[in-house]
């Protein structure tokens, strides 16, 4: 389990992250979402020990994991811009990785190679962004790392890589018990592979929640009166969304699920449907609430 | 333990990883290095073959000059590129991310870098060292030991030069300031000097450029400048024997730092912040040693123009606008590196405080460099504290060896000539001479003038060039350039002092008879070669009389003959040697112990025929005009006191002989100048065109011309034909007079 205790990172005297906590479980998949610049690739840095604390700790299984040469032995970190050496082919670049980690399985990067069709001897420089991205993921999970760290994991993949690496990671997770941490600004990407989202924005946690299909609190109705309703008649609601159309009314609320749903029944809709919320719009509505919404940018 | 291991091995697979991902460039380099050295050695031997003389030509530490440069080079590029993936941050994310230390992964890859430098240079140096040994059988000599010596130090320096550029790239952000302040850094100290050196020069009066704290800071603080000493000391070294091992400590001394470089950029590399690589950084130490140097350099740039826009005057009226001047350009030069450090102006005037800070650095030097040096100027040493005085050769020139003025000979064993350019005389006579010529120049330097002296000056003009060797161990020098200084100090001078320096110096002393190729005698005039009649005297045997007389009557010749010649010279003696050398020396009639060997081998000596002279024309100029040694720089003087125009289309140069020899000048036309000026300014040229009255002045004149001669200002000029024949002091008024 890794644990980001208090941790502060800062760039020129400013925080990217700011104080920020979060509790990764061993064997899952940590999604990290957040505006640009919230921080996100900055922390799976810092986890990965490439950036050196400002306060705080990451802890793995208890220890520090700055200088912790055991931990990072059993870690990946793919960048978000794959390293690779100038001129050099994935066969160089498994050569280069298979001495420093202990846990590279030769059989995996054998069936990795074929799962995504890349010439294994031409120079990488030449491959395409995504080509480039899977070469690094095909190295990553031939070290059978038990962390993973995929900053911006499914950045120039086609749809059917995208869905290959899915795979793949889902396998080795039930295969090696890996714990996989990936950041991406597609939130639609983590519907089906986090079992964990948080929500980071100007490196303060926002959001830490389970990934089960339970909006958690945050509650969104659909509700039909009589009469056509008035606004205001909502007002004693955390509203973070309002439409209307007709008598018909859209809300999205924040607040307990029972509590909500009692008290917008105790208005005697003649209509009351509790709608999915998607991980989206989640997402949307939160960093609205932090300020980051689009109404204020545009 | 076993995670010891682990690392341990994993520490020597990155570094075998290193060597291996670059071995193209270290190929490429190895053969810039072949091209370098062993190519170039081997294409003068073989182009040399049928001429060869002596191996040491071919095969001594000067061939290897070009491996120590080309690896010094090489330590630099390589320390950049080999530092340039912590430059980047794609780069970055995977290194750090590797299970390694941070001091493994820095230590691995920087030692592969050094291995890189080291390895091609091995390589090279014995390709260049046994290929020849091995197949060329006319090798006969190699100062192996010295070639030793000389690589041990190249490597040594390559290794210093390779940790300042890693130190640096440690603190910095991208590899192209690793590059620009490595090569900056490494050269930082000696920059510095030099700058103040330059400063002090035209600045301070008496300033030496042997300075010896600056002499040494430029030489020393740097281990590219002191490897190129080293070579230069290598290439005039005596190449026989082991003299070339000198600075070894300082050698010594570099690689230690060059090791603690290591160790500290290797801490720094633990505590380095990912997050500066790829950004410029104008914050570290570094950015701040770069804008002092640019700072000052920049301030001192800006008082050589404000020196040059006032074009002369007095130092004292230089001082203000020299001090506007540097804080102008240190500005600049703010601005300047400030803008390229932080890739804009923006936050420049937020750093006023550090400008002030740095600008003040260097201007407490200037303004000390224009109020006396902190009494470097008025500082005279005491005799008792003074062990001995360094002087160069020439300045007490005597009868010199021609092409070897300013060197002091030395001769090793084998017979070769070896050279110094400097004279240490530790007599106390001569150390309170030049301590008298010290305190002289010191009393006269108010009002003081620039370091540039007007061309002719009313006062006695001389430069001096000394060096105290201190009893304290230190040393002081002194150099005052073309300084006004009062005739009768630089008498006493040369009196104190000149019996020594010509006893150390003179070259004559040291010639053996088994040196000599040839003698000769010309007459006191300089012309013609007279005959000599040795009878059964073997010829080898009386050249080895003549030499053994001259060195005699040279030596047993005082200060005061030399001043002051009652009588012209006798004749003149010729002299070659084996070496290639030559030997004109003027026999003065108190060379007794030579007249007597003349007067049996070569008896017409005494008989000066001037019947070829058509004319002669003497010069009665005025007495501060100071010496000249041709009537070509007599006119030159004459005319550029504006007291005649110049013939035009005559007269485009001028030859000077700065230490008083008699230059035969070929200007076909200098008799019409002189015929000219004696009919335009009689007071100034007599022409004389009695037969009678050349004779006797040709017999009569003082013919040996010293620079440090007191004598009347009367100079003749013989002509024979067109040309000019001889220029002649003359002893005194009577002969012009009949």
């Amino acid at each position: 389990m890794i644990s980001v205790a208090s941790f502060t990172k800062k760039f020129d005297g400013r925080p990217a992250l700011d104080n920020i906590s979060l509790n990764i479980s061993d064997n899952s998949v940590y999604g990290l979402l957040g505006s640009n610049g919230s921080g996100k690739s900055t922390l799976l840095r810092s986890i990965a020990g490439v950036y050196t604390p400002d306060g705080g700790d990451i802890l793995a299984d208890g220890k520090t994991v700055f200088k912790n040469l055991e931990f990072k032995n059993s870690l990946f970190f793919v960048s978000d811009e794959p390293f690779y050496f100038a001129q050099s082919s994935l066969t160089e670049m498994s050569g280069f990785y298979k001495k420093f980690y202990t846990g590279w399985n030769e059989n995996t990067y054998r069936r990795l190679c074929e799962v995504f069709p890349l010439d294994a001897s031409a120079r990488i420089a030449g491959f395409s962004k995504g080509m480039k991205r899977q070469a690094l993921i095909i190295l990553s999970l031939s070290c059978s790392p038990r962390y993973l760290l995929l900053d911006e994991a499914f950045d120039g993949l086609d749809p059917v890589m995208r869905s290959a690496l899915k795979k793949v990671i889902a396998e080795k997770i039930a295969d090696s018990s890996m714990t996989v941490i990936v950041t991406s600004h597609n939130v639609g990407e983590f519907e089906n592979l986090c079992d964990t989202v948080a929500i980071i924005h100007k490196g303060r946690k926002v959001l830490e929640r389970e990934n089960s299909g339970d909006a958690g609190n945050i509650v969104k109705a659909q509700l039909a009166f009589a009469a056509e309703p008035d606004a205001g008649m909502f007002r004693d609601f955390d509203v973070l969304n309002f439409e209307m159309r007709g008598r018909l009314a859209t809300l999205t609320i924040r607040g307990g699920f029972g509590e909500t749903q009692a008290r917008l029944e105790a208005m005697n809709p003649l209509f009351l449907d509790i709608l999915p919320t998607t991980l989206e719009e989640i997402f949307i509505y939160e960093m609205e609430a932090a300020g980051y919404g689009a109404s204020k940018l545009i | 333990m076993a995670l010891q291991n682990l690392y341990k091995n994993k520490n020597v697979a990155m570094f075998l990883d290193v060597m291996r991902r670059n071995r193209g460039i270290t190929l490429l380099y190895t053969f810039i290095l072949f091209l370098c050295g062993p190519f170039v050695c081997f294409m003068n031997m073989v182009g040399e073959t049928n001429n060869f003389k002596n191996s040491i030509e071919y095969l001594g530490p000067h061939a290897f000059a070009g491996l120590t440069v080309g690896a010094l080079v090489a330590a630099l590029i390589a320390a950049t590129f080999t530092n340039s993936h912590f430059h980047s941050r794609t780069a970055l994310d995977a290194y750090y991310a590797l299970p390694l230390k941070r001091e493994g992964l820095f230590l691995s890859h920087n030692l592969a870098g050094i291995a890189c430098v080291l390895l091609p240079l091995i390589l090279n140096w014995l390709f260049e060292l046994l290929v020849p040994l091995a197949f060329m059988s006319y090798i006969q000599y190699v100062p192996l030991l010295s070639i030793f010596d000389l690589f041990v130090k190249t490597c040594a320096m390559a290794i210093a030069v390779y940790a300042i550029t890693a130190f640096v790239a440690v603190q910095v952000g991208t590899h192209f300031e690793t590059f620009l302040f490595g090569l900056i850094i490494n050269f930082a100290v000696p920059i510095l000097a030099g700058i103040s050196m330059i400063l002090f020069s035209g600045a301070l009066y008496g300033f030496s450029d042997k300075a010896q704290a600056l002499v040494n800071m430029m030489i020393y603080a740097s281990p590219g400048v002191l490897m190129g000493y080293i070579l230069v000391d290598t290439s005039m070294a005596k190449i026989y024997s082991v003299s070339v091992f000198g600075h070894g400590l300082a050698a010594l001394v570099w690689f230690a730092i060059a090791a603690l470089l290591l160790l500290a950029a290797t801490y720094l590399f633990r505590r380095r912040r990912a997050e500066i690589s790829g950004r410029p950084q104008p914050r570290t130490i570094i950015a701040f040693i770069i804008k002092i140097i640019a700072l000052y350099g920049a301030g001192i740039l800006m008082i050589f123009i404000c020196v040059s826009l006032l074009g002369g005057g007095r130092i004292k009226d230089w001082f203000l606008p020299s001090v506007i001047f540097y804080i102008i350009g240190a500005a600049l030069a703010f601005a300047m590196v400030e803008g390229a450090l932080s890739l804009g102006f923006k936050d420049m005037l937020k750093k006023w405080k550090q400008f002030a800070l740095m600008a003040l650095c260097g201007l407490i030097v200037v303004v000390c460099a224009y109020t006396g040096g902190l009494g470097y100027e008025t500082r005279i040493p005491k005799a008792d504290s003074v062990k001995s005085v360094t002087v160069p050769g020439w300045i007490f020139e005597s009868q010199e060896l021609s092409g070897l003025n300013g060197y002091v000979p030395e001769y090793d064993t084998k017979g070769m000539y070896y050279f110094r350019n400097d004279l240490e005389l530790n007599g106390l006579e001569s150390i309170n001479a030049f301590i008298n010529l010290h305190r002289a120049f010191v009393d006269n330097r108010e009002p003081r003038e620039p370091a540039i002296a007007p061309q002719y000056q009313e006062e006695y003009s001389i430069s001096a060039n000394f060096t105290y060797k201190l009893k304290s161990g230190f040393d002081m020098s002194r150099n005052y350039g073309s300084a006004s200084i009062d005739k009768s100090v630089v008498k006493d001078l040369y009196l104190g002092a000149s019996e020594e320096a010509d006893e150390k110096s003179n070259t004559l002393y040291t010639v053996n008879p088994e040196h000599v190729s040839l003698i000769y005698v010309r007459d006191r005039l300089g012309i013609g070669a007279l005959n000599m009649s040795y009878g059964p005297t073997a010829q080898k045997t009386a050249y080895g009389e003549f030499l053994a007389a001259l060195q005699t009557d040279m030596k047993s010749e005082t200060a005061e003959q030399r001043l002051a010649p009652d009588k012209g010279r006798a004749c003149v003696l010729g002299m070659n040697l084996t070496s290639g050398h030559s030997a004109e020396i003027s026999i003065m009639p108190w060379y007794t112990n030579t007249i007597k060997l003349l007067d049996k081998y070569c008896p017409d000596y005494k008989n000066i025929d001037a019947s070829e002279y058509n004319s002669a024309y003497i010069f009665n100029i005025p007495e501060n005009w100071g010496h000249f040694n041709s009537a070509s720089e007599l006119l030159s003087r004459i005319y550029e006191d504006d007291a005649a125009p110049w013939p035009e289309n005559k007269v485009s140069a001028m030859y000077y002989d700065y230490y008083g020899q008699v230059n035969m000048l070929t200007y076909g036309t200098t008799a019409e100048y002189l015929d000219e000026l004696a009919e335009k300014q009689p007071e100034l040229v007599t022409k004389v065109t009695d037969a009678d009255k050349i004779q006797a002045m040709a017999s009569n004149g003082i013919s040996r011309v010293y620079y440090y001669s007191f004598q009347p200002n009367i100079y003749a000029v013989f002509v024979e034909g067109g040309y000019e024949g001889y220029i002649d002091a003359l002893p005194c008024y009577p002969i012009i007079a009949n």
